[in-house]
């Protein structure tokens, strides 16, 4: 595996090789101990939710809201949803506006990425419970409001760790 | 039928064929009785294996074209990358022989072509449906034209009701 | 060696018993094998697929090119770069349309995230089949780390969408180099782990070796792919043979193993991860500038499109993006996914639908395996076998 000539290329092994010839005894005591020791200090990356919740990355495809007074109703956002999951509607005589139905849709963030007037945009939240189905759809006004996070969580930031893999840190941590 | 088979044939391969422009597979045209012929003749160049087996149907043109393409691994140089095999059928009754005794690989695609299109693949062992329930799809055909799947409207009218879900 | 462990039956009927595996849910899909045993070695073995077939090939007739990325990644949402990068490489042929350099580079880290991200959640599902649960939480745990790469990088843990035919959907987020290469540095400490804890277990070892043998004939005549096929001594790599997006410019191995059971089948991936963090270690260090969509496309942008494009790093969906147009005519592509070779085949006849997308799946031609390799094996031996192909039944059922 030394060699660094460029390209990808294949590169023939053998299992026996790989494997070495450490004998049984060993190999159970090696994994005996790691195990040991990752009781000792564990390497969890378990977040207690709901009651914790990590901060959304930027540019996260959460939920969407839809800004009414930029809406040109063109009805492009409703034409590319994919899961048909947004529908117009008509809001007034010749007003065309879009509704969600949060039971179908996938985040895929097309309706965002097609609007020509940025009328459309994501919110970073993305888990909220709803008590029954019908409030999944959404109408004008709700669609129009930002949903906001229930107020009990306490938000987490994800840090990318050198010896952790993830860690956590709390967001204003009193 | 939708397909523009320019260029020449000008792999090392010896078979005839034209390779297509968009992305070099060499296409190899052929009939249902001349099928095995070509599918050994493939197979004896190093052509070891089935990536995929299916069909496309043309309502419009009465035909149903079978489409296999063919791959084989550690090729010679110079040898394309790609076989497409393509024979065209009636769309009334559609029978192939089948290729499992050629290629293995074929076993499951030529079973999923059955239930499908409804192509007979003559010679098959266990020609069955494979994804879809045999009962309910005893005499559809999904992926023929005239099985339609109709697509929403983007208009809402008046609730989401049967939308629901 | 290896053959040893396949023992000869001879069929006695009135000695013959059926028994159904599934339909379950074994941590991976649902899925139902249909066994016939002899006592408890296996004759007959029949896999009975489709319990989560959607008829995906159809769905994608009836909507517009790029509306069929959501749908293809949901064959295998844990490897969706991968499983839809094929289609749109399709459509690209089609157009005669190649991704700037920038744009290629960016494909290649996420597929290669997902990748990792892939490997690892087979092995864990792996690692529960053989009853190791250790194993199983170490590598899902570090699979998180992957996705929230993935995730800092496309928007969403899993279901990326992330392409459009000629580039992708956004640039590298700052600091994304930084954090990549932590989480490569702390990944390559974990694996020196697995390998203690896993690999060279003596357990696991003799629950492994020599189970499950496919030889290096049989591999291809069955036309398995992936890992699998390499780990029967086939070089077959789509990376190298048919190069796509930045690979041919990287400098990596694709590890060959020749002993086609289901040991060196775990190896063949375990290995397959480090050479997937030497790519992505490559990529982030090599991306050349530039911008990350077609310039054909790029032109047609309004000034709010440009707007956000500069100010966001977000590429939005051009009109002309949607409604799409290929040229009459076919083309195939295929992308080496985490559990092998993706094949698409599209057809065009110039409208903004496609006319027929064929897509095979690699768990789908792996599937076979389960006919053709477990007769002549235990009962006992069943979960080691399916754990090593790999299989994810929504992908292979699609
Ligand atoms: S995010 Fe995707 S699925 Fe959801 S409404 Fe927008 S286009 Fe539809
Ligand atoms: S695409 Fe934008 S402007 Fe057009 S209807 Fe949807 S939200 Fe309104």
């Amino acid at each position: 595996m030394a060699e660094t000539s460029a390209g990808p290329r294949y590169s023939e092994r053998n299992v026996e090789e790989r494997m070495g010839l450490l004998d049984k005894a060993k190999m159970h005591a090696k994994a005996l101990s790691l195990g040991m020791l990752r009781l000792a200090r564990p390497q969890r990356i378990t977040l207690r939710y709901p009651l914790e919740r990590p901060v959304l990355s930027e540019g996260y495809r959460g939920m969407i809201v839809l800004n009414n007074d930029k809406c040109i109703g063109c009805s492009l956002c409703a034409r590319v949803c994919p899961a048909a999951a947004m529908k117009m509607f008509n809001a007034a005589p010749k007003k065309l506006r879009p509704v969600i139905n949060y039971e179908r849709c996938i985040f895929c963030g097309y309706c965002v990425d097609i609007c020509p007037v940025e009328a459309l945009y994501h919110v970073p939240v993305h888990d909220l419970v709803f008590e029954n189905r019908d409030d999944m759809v959404f109408d004008l006004e709700t669609f129009t409001k930002e949903p906001e996070e229930p107020e009990h969580v306490r938000k987490v930031r994800v840090v990318i760790d050198e010896e952790k893999g993830l860690r956590y840190v709390p967001v204003n941590s009193e | 039928m939708a397909e523009e088979t320019e260029g020449k044939n000008e792999t090392k391969l010896p078979l005839e064929g034209s390779l297509r422009k968009s992305d070099q597979a060499l296409v190899v045209k052929t009939t249902p009785p001349e099928l095995l012929e070509t599918a050994n003749k493939l197979k004896e160049q190093g052509y070891t294996t089935v990536v995929s087996l299916s069909a496309v149907d043309y309502p419009k043109d009465g035909k149903m074209t079978l489409i296999v393409h063919v791959t084989g691994y550690e090729l010679p140089p110079g040898y394309p990358k790609m076989v497409e095999i393509q024979v065209d059928l009636p769309r009334e009754n559609p029978r192939v022989p089948s290729l499992i005794n050629v290629w293995t690989s074929v076993d499951f695609q030529e079973r999923e072509a059955y239930e499908m299109f409804g192509i007979t693949f003559e010679g098959h062992p266990d020609l069955r449906h494979i994804l879809l329930d045999p009962e309910e799809f005893k005499d559809l055909r999904p992926l023929r034209k005239d099985f339609v799947v109709k697509e929403e409207n983007i208009m809402l009218k008046e609730n989401w009701g049967d939308y629901r879900g | 060696m290896s053959q040893q462990s396949q023992i000869l039956t001879r069929r006695i009927d009135k000695d013959i018993l059926e028994v159904f595996i599934g339909p379950q849910h074994p941590g991976s899909g649902h899925m139902r094998i249909i066994l016939r045993v002899d006592g408890d070695i296996i004759v007959e073995a029949e896999p009975d697929i489709g319990f989560v077939h959607r008829t995906m090939e159809k769905l994608a007739e009836g909507r517009e090119w790029v509306k069929n990325q959501p749908l293809f990644e949901r064959m295998a949402i844990l490897d969706a770069a991968n499983c839809t990068l094929g289609y749109i490489m399709a459509i690209e042929k089609l157009l005669g349309i190649e991704p700037p350099p920038r744009a290629k580079y960016i494909r290649t880290i996420l597929a290669e995230l997902n990748r990792i991200a892939s490997h690892l959640y087979g092995m864990g599902i792996f690692a529960i089949l053989l009853g190791h649960s250790t194993m199983y939480m170490w590598f899902f745990g570090d699979r998180e780390v992957f996705v929230e790469l993935a995730e800092r990088l496309t928007g969403q843990r899993l279901t990326h969408s992330f392409f459009w035919p000629g580039g992708v959907r956004r640039d590298l987020p700052s600091g994304f180099k930084d954090e990549l290469e932590k989480g490569i540095k702390y990944f390559e400490k974990r694996l020196k782990e697995y390998e203690v804890m896993f690999l060279k277990n003596p357990v696991i070892r003799s629950r492994l070796e020599g189970v499950g043998y496919i030889s290096r004939q049989k591999a291809a005549e069955l036309g398995i792919v992936g890992p699998n096929i390499r780990a029967s001594g086939i070089r077959h790599d789509v990376r190298i043979e048919e190069p796509y997006a930045a690979y041919p410019e990287l400098d990596f191995e694709v590890p060959i193993y020749k002993e086609g059971d289901a040991l060196a089948r775990t190896l063949q991936r375990v290995d397959e991860l480090r050479e997937s963090l030497k790519i992505l270690k490559q990529a982030v260090n090599r991306i050349p500038e530039g911008p990350i969509l077609h310039e054909k496309y790029l032109k047609m942008f309004t000034k709010v499109l440009k707007d956000v494009l500069e100010t966001e790093k977000r590429v939005k969906l051009a009109p002309a993006l949607f409604n799409l147009r290929p040229p009459k005519g076919e083309a195939y592509a295929r992308v080496e996914a985490g559990r092998g070779e993706y094949f698409y085949y599209v057809v065009s006849d110039g409208q903004n639908k496609p006319y027929r997308v064929r897509v095979v799946s690699p768990s789908f031609r792996n599937s076979i395996v389960f006919k053709y390799v477990l007769p002549g094996h235990r009962v006992a031996d069943l979960p080691a076998i399916y754990g090593s192909i790999d299989y994810f039944p929504p992908e292979a059922d699609r």
